[in-house]
This record gives structure tokens, C-alpha cells and sequence, in this order.
């Protein structure tokens, strides 16, 4: 049963960017047969996520910090480290904004923005707090109060879908590749990184996580293509939220609520919520184990929702996002792509060693 | 123990003990005669039934012969030493102490005193279809119906003493193989640790136990049954019964426990399914429903169609406040209501039913101070509140009502949102002996952690 909880909270990750950020980015990237980007992304984790799993379960006793220090010394884990530490703060600061801004203009129009975020941060403060194991259980709950909103606001629209917009479905030239968009959805990777600093018993192995990623990856296609079905890709790369415009198509006469999109949004800010949680975890206990070891953990963490609180503060509008979300996504590469391989290699290298 | 003292020490002994207890009204020494030899005896008079004692003791020595009539005693003898202060202790006890001729001294087991009233059926719960009779005051009977009621050569009953001032008796009972070795450790643990202190209410046994002094939902079941306590013994908790309380605690809780009492398995698994989802729907309408109410009236209206919006403006015109205000107003009369009805006469809590909830919510409705889909919306949620399964879960998801209140009266659906995402933190941060909050059981192999 325990691991039964780090799969939904794997998945609760994974759909977090799924409902922030990561449609739109696919929808951008390419001009036709979307689901090309998506499924090379998701073929690109499962790889990723091999090697990483296959790294971790080598010294299953050890969290992904400890083996990095182990093979290559306190320094050298320390300058791996640091382009994570970036990307992991950047996301965390992009990620508050992205979607208190989403609250502010969906649900809360006269409430001012540092409400929103205050309370935002302040409940990502308190889940950083709590730490991993305990957020592993919460997973259940999450999963039982949002999964119905999840499922809702994903599948309401389908009445309106046109199916012609699903043509071309092939890119020949992999055109998506060129565009900056594409690496901005690599950022669905962040959910995977927790694996490597879970206590041992609640790991779990490569083939469960595959078929967890199958899954995920036909949501992730799902939301992709509810917006491009019912809008056509011309008008779908002009919104920022195509999502929540997909939800505002529909007219259900049964339901008593008429603004569906507010489903959309309480379920995207209530995953926002459980990312940026497990993410400043993340953050402030590789700072700790690190750089600061002598540090008190939740000093860091008050200090480092200060910070966060601040910087989310301070991006002045969803454009200068958008210069973030470019410069994040080469951090992001490293830090989802590069670092597992590095640790990897590294496990690799520390065996030989020890044979030797 | 039956044994001769030096003359002398037995003396001062007595003298001694007449000059700890003389602020005793009911401390007495009578001289007894027991098989033709004279002997003074200590005792408390409230809590010794002394002529029947000293028939039984008589009747024990009697057809003995001369030889043994001593060693026959031994069958009512208490084990002891000689020192002051345990015999303090002994007659605190209830005990009798005998003083003979030539330092000749004996702790009798005496017949008590009636104090204690007899089994009866429950008085705070109304079981359906299980046994009906419930523990009492007195900690060795409510053992004997643990026990009667389980045979099984698993159940490991502990006693002892906590507290220093006065000492209270407690029992530990948990089923060996059932119950998790951690869960064993840690309760075991504290109250080693905390054995000095004072215990008189549950909330000093909590205390002791170590758990957090503020917490939303009780670290503890309570029951007043002895089916549902070894219910909760094969569901793998240690049950910690007091001396002089007639409930047994049964640590630690869980999540499940919210919705789910123990009394359920005596129906089929059918029903049981459809109760246990009824109470799970009833603990998040009443947690939400206050909430939703304000946030569909003053803040996000728009989430409604339109019609629907239209109604629930149209019966709050004429209220001259905000909703969150309305809200808290007749929040609080419903409160006092609950709170009135709890500890009158069961003669006079139906007047107060009556008053309270026919004329007053008639009245208030009328005169235009609230709206009426308000106290529809406050009633259903006070009823989902008492659908919970103990009153003491139902406390603290009261309470917890009004941060929802307040949050989302500033926030929204947001806020609202934001309050459950962090109630759900709260009970995974909470970890009562040794067991996550948010476990599927106590039981074998631990749910999670």
C-alpha cells in the first residue's frame, strides 16, 4: 500500500504540469501531428527515468544527494547540484505566478495579486514543512478531493470536437524540434525527480513507473488535443489558457454551475499547489544537505518562501513569464535530462571503484 | 504477609499510622476476635465491610485444627512488607491490617464495601445490533468483560499505577501478533517516561502519552462498549482503560475512524459500504457547506447559472449585513443550541429543541435578519456534522468549519480550496504513537510509513 501512494503522487506531479503550462507549450511547438512533441517527450522520460530508477536502486539505502557526493566528492556534487538548485527555484517562482495569476483572472478579479500569492506560498510552506514522507500520504486525499474535478474538466468539452483538426498527423520534418516551446514542455520531467529522495521502502521500480508514464502520457495527449479539437490549432496557439477556453465552450444543462472553467482552475491550482510544495522541499533540503548543513532545515525554508514569495512579486507581467519559461527550459534540460544520466554515470564509476 | 514483627517496631508502626490517618474521619481500630485470639485491626470504615470479613475469616479458621489455622490464613493475605509507607498505601487501599500479640502482624483482603454499581447497558451510545453492556467505574470488572468477551490466550493485559499526588490505576490491553510491536514500544515507552505524573482526566492521559496538546481531531476512540473495544483490540490498537472511568481508549486513531465505528462489521458488507460513504459524504458537506454558501453568495456568484444565482439573491433581500456575517451569527445561535441540548434534563431538551429550532428559525427568517436558504444550508450541515461517527470527531470538524468560513469569505472557491488542500496536510503531518494519521489500518504490515 505505502507504494502505492509515491506512484499517486508521481502522478499527481506529472499532472500538474499538465494543467499549467504544458498544452500550450505542445500546441505552439509544432504546427501539425502534436502528438509527435508529446510522445517523444514522454519516450525521452521513460528513458531518463530508467536510468535514474536503475541508478537509485543500485544503493537503495541512499538518497540521490548522498550518492552524488559519495562518487565525486562534497565539491563536485555541490557544482552538479547547482543548475538544479536554479532550475528547481525558477520553477517554483514561475509556477506561483503562472497560476496565481490564473486564479486572480478566473476566480478573483478584484483580489489583489499578493493575497492570492500569500496564501499560495503560504500553504506550500506548510506542505514543505510537513516533508516528503508526510505529502506522500496526503497524495491519497489530493487524489480523492481533485481527481473528480480532474476528470470533469478534461472530458466536459468532447460534445464540441471537430475531428478534421486532428489532420495532418504527420510532421516529416520534426519541425517542433526547432522551436524553443517544445524544450518549455520538458518541464513535465520535474515530476520525476522526487523518486530519488524518497526513503527506500517507499521506492518504486521502473515497470510500475512506466506504465504510470503510459497513463500519463494519454492525459497529456488528451490535453493537448481537447483545444486543438475544438479550436483548430490557429486559434489555439493565440490563447494562454487553451484549456480553460476549451471548458467555456460548454453548455451542460445539468450542472448547476455555469462557469465550468472555474473546475479547470480549482483543479490546476490544487496540483500547482502539490508541485510547488514537493519542489521547495526539494529545494531547501538539497541546499541543506549541500551547502548549509549547519543551518536549522526550516529556517531555509521560511527564508526561502520569503524569497519565493518576493520573486513572484516581482515578475511584472505574463510576458516576462515567457522569457523566464525560455531561459528555465536549458536549466530544465540539464536538470531532468543531464543530471539523471549524471547520476548514472556516477553509480557506474562508484561500482568500479569499489570492485577495484 | 503473615508474619511476626518485633514487639517494639509493631508498636511504634501502629502509633505511627493512628497519626497519619487521624484526619481520616473513617479510619478505625476496632479489636476483633478471630479464632478465640484477640487482634486490632486498621482499616477505612467507607471501604471495608468488616463483619462480613471477619465472618469469612472465622469460618476459614475454624475447621483447622490448631496447628494450621494460621497458615490457613494465607488464602486472603496480601503480599507486602513491613515499611510505614506501604502500609499507608495498604489501608488506602482498602485493605485490613491486623496487629496481634507479640508482634504478630497480617494485610487482609477484605470483603469491600458496595461502591460500585452493577453492568448496565450503555449510557452515551445507542448500539444497534451488538452486545448491550457497557464497561463501569470499576477497572477490574471492565477487565473481566474485556476478557469474557475475548478468549484468546493472545490478549496481554498491563497493569499499573501513574501519578504521584494520588495514584490511579491504569490497564494497558492490546493482542499480541495483532497489534504492531512500534505502536507496544511507544505507548509502553511514554508511559514509563511519565509515570510521575498526575492523572485524573483523559486529557492528562493524553499528556502523558505524549501527544500534542492542540490537535483538531482527538489522538484517541473512546467507547463505552466492550464489543467495540475488542473490535478495536483485532483492529490492532492498545486500548488503555482508568480505574474509576467507564470508558475504554483505544490508541491511536486513524482517519478511518471518522467515518467508520467499529459496530459497522455486525452488518452485511453491503451496508456497511453504503453507511460507511454516507458519513464520508456527511464530513466533507459539513466541512464545505457554510463555505460554499458564502462563496456562491458574495464572492463567486457567477459560478452558478443563472437562474439559480437569482434565487439565492433574491432570499437574501433585505438581510442588512454580509453573508460571512449572517453566517457567524446564526452559526453561533445553532452552537449554543447543540451545546444547550447536551446537559439538560432529557424533559426539558425538547422545549429547547422546540424553541430554538421551530420558532426561532421561523421568526428570524421572517423578520428579514437572514436569509432562508441560510439556515436550510446551517441545519444540513449540523445534521451531516452529527452523522460523524463519535461526538469528538464531530468537535473538531466543527471547528474547523470557521477557518473554512473565514478563508473562503476572503478567497473564494480558492479559499475554499486552499483550506481542504491544507486540512489534508494536517493530517498527514499527524503521527500518534508510532501510526501515520492518514493510514488504511493499524493492523499487521503498516499501511504506509
Amino acid at each position: 500500500m505505502n507504494k502505492f501512494q509515491t506512484i499517486i503522487l508521481f502522478f499527481l506531479l506529472h499532472l500538474a504540469s499538465i494543467f499549467a503550462i504544458f498544452p500550450e507549450r505542445m500546441i505552439a511547438s509544432a504546427s501539425k501531428g502534436h502528438w509527435m512533441p508529446v510522445a517523444i517527450i514522454f519516450l525521452a522520460e521513460l528513458l531518463v527515468l530508467w536510468l535514474y530508477l536503475k541508478a537509485m536502486s543500485k544503493f537503495p539505502e541512499k538518497t540521490v544527494m548522498e550518492l552524488c557526493s559519495d562518487s565525486i566528492g562534497k565539491w563536485g556534487a555541490g557544482l552538479i547540484v547547482l543548475p538544479l538548485l536554479v532550475f528547481l527555484f525558477l520553477e517554483v517562482v514561475l509556477l506561483t505566478y503562472y497560476l496565481s495569476s490564473e486564479i486572480r483572472t478566473v476566480l478573483l478579479p478584484e483580489t489583489p495579486a499578493y493575497a492570492t500569492s500569500a496564501i499560495f506560498v503560504a500553504i506550500c510552506f506548510y506542505g514543505a514543512w510537513t516533508g516528503l514522507a508526510a505529502m506522500i500520504r496526503a497524495s491519497m486525499g489530493w487524489f480523492i478531493l481533485f481527481m473528480p474535478f480532474i476528470l470533469f474538466s478534461l472530458l466536459i468539452s468532447i460534445g464540441n470536437f471537430n475531428f478534421h483538426y486532428i489532420f495532418p498527423v504527420w510532421d516529416s520534418q520534426f519541425s517542433f524540434l526547432l522551436r524553443p516551446d517544445f524544450y518549455v514542455g520538458t518541464i513535465i520531467f520535474a515530476g520525476f525527480l522526487f523518486l530519488g529522495m524518497t526513503p527506500s521502502h517507499l521506492r518504486i521500480r521502473f515497470g510500475t513507473a512506466a506504465a504510470l508514464v503510459g497513463v500519463i502520457f494519454l492525459i497529456a495527449l488528451t490535453s493537448v488535443y481537447v483545444p486543438l479539437l475544438i479550436f483548430g490549432q490557429e486559434t489555439a496557439i493565440h490563447f494562454q489558457y487553451p484549456m480553460l477556453m476549451a471548458s467555456d465552450t460548454v453548455d451542460l444543462e445539468w450542472v448547476v454551475f455555469d462557469w465550468l472553467p472555474s473546475f479547470y482552475v480549482v483543479s490546476s491550482s490544487g496540483l500547482g499547489l502539490i508541485k510547488v510544495a514537493v519542489l521547495l522541499w526539494m529545494f531547501t533540503s538539497m541546499l541543506k544537505q549541500l551547502y548549509l548543513p549547519k543551518a536549522k532545515s526550516r529556517w531555509i525554508l521560511a527564508v526561502v518562501c520569503l524569497f519565493l514569495y518576493a520573486a513572484s512579486q516581482w515578475i511584472p507581467n505574463i510576458m516576462a513569464l515567457d522569457k523566464f519559461l525560455y531561459i528555465n527550459a536549458c536549466l530544465c534540460l540539464y536538470s531532468t535530462v543531464g543530471f539523471p544520466i549524471i547520476v548514472y554515470l556516477s553509480t557506474l564509476w562508484r561500482r568500479k571503484e569499489v570492485r577495484a | 504477609m503473615l508474619q511476626y514483627l518485633d514487639q517494639d517496631y509493631a508498636q511504634s508502626l501502629e502509633s505511627e499510622l493512628q497519626e497519619r490517618l487521624h484526619q481520616r474521619a473513617d479510619f478505625l481500630c476496632k479489636h476483633v476476635v478471630i479464632a478465640g485470639e484477640k487482634f486490632k485491626g486498621y482499616y477505612l470504615r467507607t471501604l471495608v465491610n468488616l463483619p462480613v470479613t471477619l465472618s469469612i475469616l472465622n469460618q476459614i479458621v475454624m475447621d483447622k485444627n490448631n496447628d494450621l489455622k494460621w497458615d490457613a490464613l494465607h488464602s486472603m493475605e496480601v503480599d507486602a512488607s513491613g515499611s510505614l509507607n506501604a502500609l499507608f498505601d495498604y489501608v488506602l487501599k482498602g485493605k485490613l491490617i491486623l496487629f496481634g500479640q507479640e508482634g504478630f502482624f497480617a494485610i487482609i483482603e477484605p470483603e469491600g464495601a458496595e461502591l460500585s454499581r452493577a453492568v448496565m447497558s450503555p449510557n452515551s451510545e445507542n448500539p444497534l445490533q451488538s452486545a448491550f453492556d457497557a464497561f463501569t467505574e470499576d477497572l477490574d470488572t471492565n477487565i473481566g468483560l474485556i476478557q469474557k468477551k475475548m478468549i484468546s490466550d493472545q490478549l496481554v493485559i498491563e497493569t499499573r499505577s501513574v501519578g504521584n499526588r494520588a495514584l490511579k490505576k491504569i490497564a494497558m490491553v492490546y493482542l499480541k501478533g495483532t497489534t504492531l510491536p512500534e505502536v507496544i514500544e511507544s505507548v509502553k515507552k511514554k508511559l514509563d517516561e511519565n509515570a510521575h505524573l498526575e492523572l485524573s482526566t483523559v486529557r492528562d492521559l493524553t499528556r502523558i502519552l505524549g501527544h500534542p496538546k492542540l490537535t483538531l481531531i482527538p489522538t484517541y476512540i473512546s467507547s463505552e462498549l466492550p464489543e467495540e473495544t475488542v473490535q478495536n483490540l483485532l483492529n490492532g490498537k492498545v486500548v488503555i482503560l482508568m480505574d474509576q472511568f467507564s470508558f475504554a481508549f483505544a490508541f491511536p486513531a486513524i482517519v478511518s475512524d471518522l467515518w467508520s465505528t467499529t459496530l459497522d462489521v455486525q452488518y452485511p458488507l453491503l451496508f456497511q459500504v453504503f453507511l460507511r460513504a454516507i458519513r464520508g459524504a456527511s464530513l466533507l458537506l459539513s466541512v464545505t457547506l457554510p463555505g460554499l454558501y458564502v462563496v456562491l453568495n458574495s464572492v463567486n456568484p457567477e459560478l452558478l447559472r443563472i437562474q439559480l444565482a437569482i434565487t439565492v439573491a433574491k432570499s437574501r433581500e433585505g438581510v442588512p449585513y454580509p453573508s460571512l456575517i449572517e453566517a457567524l451569527l446564526v452559526l453561533l445561535l445553532l452552537e449554543m443550541i447543540i451545546e444547550a441540548t447536551i446537559r439538560l434534563p432529557k424533559n426539558i431538551g425538547p422545549t429547547i429543541t422546540m424553541i430554538g429550532g421551530i420558532l426561532l428559525g421561523q421568526a428570524i427568517v421572517q423578520a428579514k435578519l437572514v436569509s432562508n436558504l441560510l439556515i436550510i444550508i446551517l441545519v444540513a450541515s449540523a445534521i451531516s456534522n452529527f452523522a460523524l461517527t463519535s461526538y469528538m470527531n464531530a468537535v473538531g470538524v466543527r471547528l474547523y468549519k470557521y477557518v473554512v468560513l473565514v478563508v473562503s469569505s476572503i478567497f473564494g472557491i480558492w479559499g475554499l480550496e486552499a483550506a481542504l488542500v491544507w486540512v489534508i496536510l494536517y493530517f498527514a503531518s499527524l503521527t500518534t504513537c508510532a501510526v501515520p494519521y492518514l493510514s488504511w489500518s493499524v493492523k499487521g504490515r503498516m499501511a504506509d510509513e
